[in-house]
């Protein structure tokens, strides 16, 4: 049940209740007050009916008139006169003789004659004294107040009469106003109870959707000041209380804003963090897989790389027998032979095919022309051998039937010569990559910073990245000798390879790339300079962000920098950045030793 | 002696004092019609008076004062008031004409050879027919039954009159002695002239008065300051009450008295006729209605001021 409610339940009968209460005890004590002072009034009456009748007998006994029943009646008409100008209308005045003849009185009773079988009879016989209350039913159901006095010198009976039902119904039409009344107080008191009660509990109503909005975060609400000293002392502190709520709340919004901004940030360097372990395990698996691919891929080049000495060490031994054989030739021939080995030796084959393909046909032309047989089979021969810069009489007198073999194993040689020069300048390049991969993908377990030489780490990285930098990329690099850092070796390499990939990226294919190493104090200074477009300024602060990028998808997990700026604070530096249009300068300031 | 006009303004006192009350008809007495002889049930002696009037065509001879309300009579002769309808209707009931005579002096009623002895009051021994009343069959009019007349006249009387006390409202007189000193507005050798002397001697007071000539306003007397108080009868006041402006009614500290017709003392029969006829005229409600007409006052309200006046309570 509502405040409001109960109120008027509570409020209404207890105005109800005694209203009703004292209008039946009004009523009551009314009714006897109302008979009592009515009787007094027929008493008053009677003494002035009293007074009027003994001054007129006094004056008419005074003169000797008294006994004259004119002048009895006459009276008796005088008082009437009197009576009716002060009597209620609903009082009968009755003056009855000592003949039991009413002389005064209304007119249906003036003249009546009051025998012993008249109910007044009774009220007259029982009545000897000079004032009497006589209350009976005297005529049917109609009880009478009736008020009595006698006067004696002519033995009247002066009588006043009321009807008691007339007293009762003054009462009952005053109770009736005052029910009247009391029904537009009630009504009244309803509207009042019902505005109280209202202004008693709309404040605590509205209180109440206070606090439902208030639970709903809604703290920055304030109840109205307003109503009752109670509910506005309420009010007061539900606004204290509300005031340090927001308080709190604000402060624990804060510190919820905070600490969820830290736990981002921590989520973020713990998902940076994960993906670099990641990485980084990628990486370890990465350079064990290079290493273990190096290892095996090491033996076979080895392998090679001795059989090509051998083969080597093989051809060149046998050429000093081949001279030495060709000198027990004649001189003639050996000396023509001489020089034409020595030819062959001082010439390299040519290894393109196009220039391959013009000396073949020059030569097959010359030989047509000097009537060898099958010249073009000829002057392939001679161009594999490389003899194709002699004389064309030479190169006939070669190529007829007397040098034909010997051409054509002196040719034999020179072809594995030339290849084992091949195999042996791709097995040194072949080494010099693996030997990158091995120096890229090592992994130190013991993972503990140790002095690492900058340069090496470059010419490393800038191995590995020798395709990304050709085309029109001019590199310069400007790397002071011997400088070194304490950092993991591997993590300046991959600090190195991300800074130069994404110059690389930014430049495209164009552009110059600086490289420069350097010791400031007890610092040492690392830059890469590119020249590129430039970080647009909006997204400069943001370089460091994890996982932002500005390549397509799947070109950038965004995490380059991050690590990066990651790999230099754990080494105790700092990493910034300058750019502009047509430049971008990283700097990596990392202690030095 | 006597101011007649002394009867006129008893009920002025319950009309200033309270509404008028409505007309009431005549209650008092039965309403039976006129009076005829058989109702007086006339004795030997009184047929005889009659019928010696009769053949003697000798009218009824009535003596009587211009009073207003008791016998008035205009320019053109036409008569009223309450004595002289009394008379009228007497005369009517005895089968005889009615002869008024007016005499101009008031003495002449009680003169003896043409004057009044002056110890006619005190001496219980002077005894005599008054001159007017030998010619005369009776006088009608309010005449106030006193000793020293009832040793001169038989008088039947008709009603009781009082004196009241006129004075400026808020002054009324309570007792006796509030008179003392005052200024008082009568008639000279008025009845109430006479009766106020009485009262100073009696009550060892002195007054000063104002001595008026009848044609004299005695009401703006007093209004104007001029005196303090003027007494009269009653009825007098009733009839003048349109002059009583500012002015209040004090009953006279003195007896009522009653007033009536006065007759030759050896004149029985006409005596007893007049008794028989007032009774009548009481009963039929004739002398309330003439008395109604007269003075413009019902009889009852004229008792009830007397009742008042003269209550326990005075």
């Amino acid at each position: 049940m509502t405040l409001r409610r109960r109120l008027l339940t509570l409020g209404v009968p207890l105005v109800v209740l005694p209203l009703a209460a004292s209008l039946v005890i009004f009523s009551m004590k009314m009714a006897d007050t109302e008979q009592g002072a009515r009787f007094q009034v027929l008493q008053a009456e009677l003494a002035l009916v009293e007074q009027h009748v003994r001054g007129a007998w006094t004056v008419l006994a005074r003169v000797g008139f008294d006994e004259s029943e004119f002048y009895q009646k006459a009276v008796s008409q005088a008082v009437d006169t009197s009576l009716k100008a002060i009597a209620a209308p609903s009082e009968t005045a009755l003056i009855v003789d000592h003949t039991g003849t009413v002389l005064l009185g209304p007119d249906d009773w003036r003249g009546r004659k009051i025998g012993v079988a008249d109910p007044w009879h009774v009220v007259l016989e029982e009545s000897s004294g000079q004032s009497v209350l006589a209350s009976s039913r005297l005529t049917g159901d109609r009880p009478y107040l009736v008020a009595f006095r006698r006067f004696v010198p002519w033995n009247w009976a002066m009588v006043t009469i009321t009807e008691q039902s007339l007293i009762w119904s003054n009462v009952v039409q005053g109770l009736l106003l005052a029910v009247a009344g009391s029904l537009g107080f009630l009504a009244l008191a309803v509207a009042g109870f019902w505005l109280l009660a209202r202004g008693a509990t709309r404040p605590v109503v509205e209180l109440q959707a206070l606090a439902g909005r208030m639970g709903l975060g809604r703290f920055d609400l304030r109840a109205k000041l307003t109503g009752p000293d109670e509910v506005v002392a309420l009010a007061g502190e539900w606004n204290a209380m509300a005031a340090r709520v927001e308080q709190l709340t604000a402060g624990l919004e804060q510190r919820v804003d905070e600490r969820t901004r830290d736990l981002g940030a921590a989520l973020e360097r713990t998902k940076a963090m994960q993906d670099q372990l990641i990485l980084a395990e990628k990486m370890a698996s990465l350079g064990q897989l290079v290493a273990g691919i190096a290892h095996e891929l090491n033996s076979p080049l080895g392998a090679i790389e001795s059989a090509q000495q051998s083969l080597d060490e093989l051809l060149g031994g046998r050429w000093p027998v081949v001279m030495e054989t060709l000198a027990q030739l004649p001189r003639a021939t050996r000396d023509l032979l001489w020089e034409w080995l020595a030819r062959a030796a001082a010439s390299s084959p040519p290894t393109d095919s196009l220039t391959r393909r013009r000396l073949r046909k020059e030569l097959a032309q010359r030989f047509t022309e000097a009537g060898v047989a099958e010249p073009v089979e000829t002057a392939d021969r001679f161009v594999d051998v490389g003899l194709v810069q002699w004389e064309t009489g030479d190169l006939v007198h070669l190529a007829g039937e007397a040098g034909r073999p010997l051409v054509a194993t002196l040719g034999e040689l020179a072809q594995a010569r030339l290849a084992s020069t091949l195999v042996g300048l791709a097995v040194v390049k072949a080494e010099r990559v693996i030997g990158a991969l091995r120096i890229y993908s090592r992994h130190d377990p013991v993972r503990e910073a140790s002095p690492v030489p900058v340069a090496d780490s470059f010419a490393t990285v800038l191995t590995l990245l020798h395709n990304r930098l050709r085309g029109k990329v001019e590199v310069v690099s400007n790397l002071t000798p011997g400088l070194k850092v304490r950092i993991h070796a591997e993590r300046l390499d991959q600090l190195l390879t991300n800074l130069i990939g994404n110059a690389a990226a930014a430049m495209d294919g164009h552009g110059k790339l600086t490289l420069e190493a350097f010791a400031d104090g007890s610092t040492a200074v690392i830059r890469v300079i590119d020249t590129g477009p430039g970080i647009p300024e909006a997204l400069q602060p943001r370089v460091f962000t994890p996982f932002f990028t500005t390549k397509k998808a799947g070109e950038g997990s965004g995490l380059g920098l991050s690590i990066c700026q990651t790999i230099v604070q754990e080494a105790g530096g700092t990493l910034t950045f300058q750019s502009g249009p047509g430049h971008t300068v990283f700097e990596a300031r990392v202690p030095c030793l | 002696m006597i101011r007649f006009s002394f009867l006129a303004g008893a009920c002025v006192l319950l009309v200033s004092c309270s509404p008028p009350p409505p007309p009431q008809p005549p209650s008092v007495g039965s309403a039976e019609g006129p009076v005829v002889l058989a109702d007086l049930e006339p004795t030997a002696a009184e047929n005889a008076w009659r019928l010696a009037r009769l053949v003697s065509n000798t009218p009824l001879r009535a003596a009587t004062v211009h009073v207003a309300g008791t016998f008035e009579e205009t320019p053109d002769g036409r008569r009223s008031g309450l004595d002289y309808e009394m008379a009228k209707d007497f005369a009517r009931v005895l089968g005889l004409g009615l002869e008024v005579t007016v005499p101009h002096d008031l003495k002449t009623f009680f003169s003896r050879d043409g004057v009044i002895p002056k110890d006619v009051e005190t001496d219980g021994s002077v005894i005599y027919t008054p001159d007017l009343l030998k010619t005369v069959d009776l006088y009608i009019g309010p005449f106030s039954v006193l000793p020293w007349r009832q040793r001169l006249m038989t008088i039947v009387p008709i009603y009781p009159m009082q004196n009241f006390l006129a004075g400026r409202k808020g002054e009324e007189i309570r007792g006796v002695n509030q008179l003392e000193g005052k200024r008082l507005a009568i008639l000279k050798d008025s009845m109430q002239d006479n009766l106020l002397h009485a009262l100073a001697a009696s009550h060892g007071l002195t007054f000063n008065y104002r001595y008026v000539r009848p044609e004299d306003d005695l009401f703006a007397a007093v209004a104007d300051g001029k005196a303090d108080y003027t007494l009269d009868g009653a009825l007098f006041f009733a009839q003048n009450r349109s002059k009583m402006k500012g002015l209040s009614l004090s009953p006279f500290p003195s007896d009522p008295v009653r007033v009536g017709w006065c007759l030759k003392k050896d004149d029985v029969a006409l005596a007893g006729l007049v008794r028989k006829y007032l009774a009548k005229i009481q009963e039929n409600g004739a002398f309330v209605r003439w008395f109604e007409a007269g003075f413009g006052t019902s009889f009852s309200d004229y008792l009830s001021l007397l009742a008042t006046a003269l209550g326990p309570a005075n």
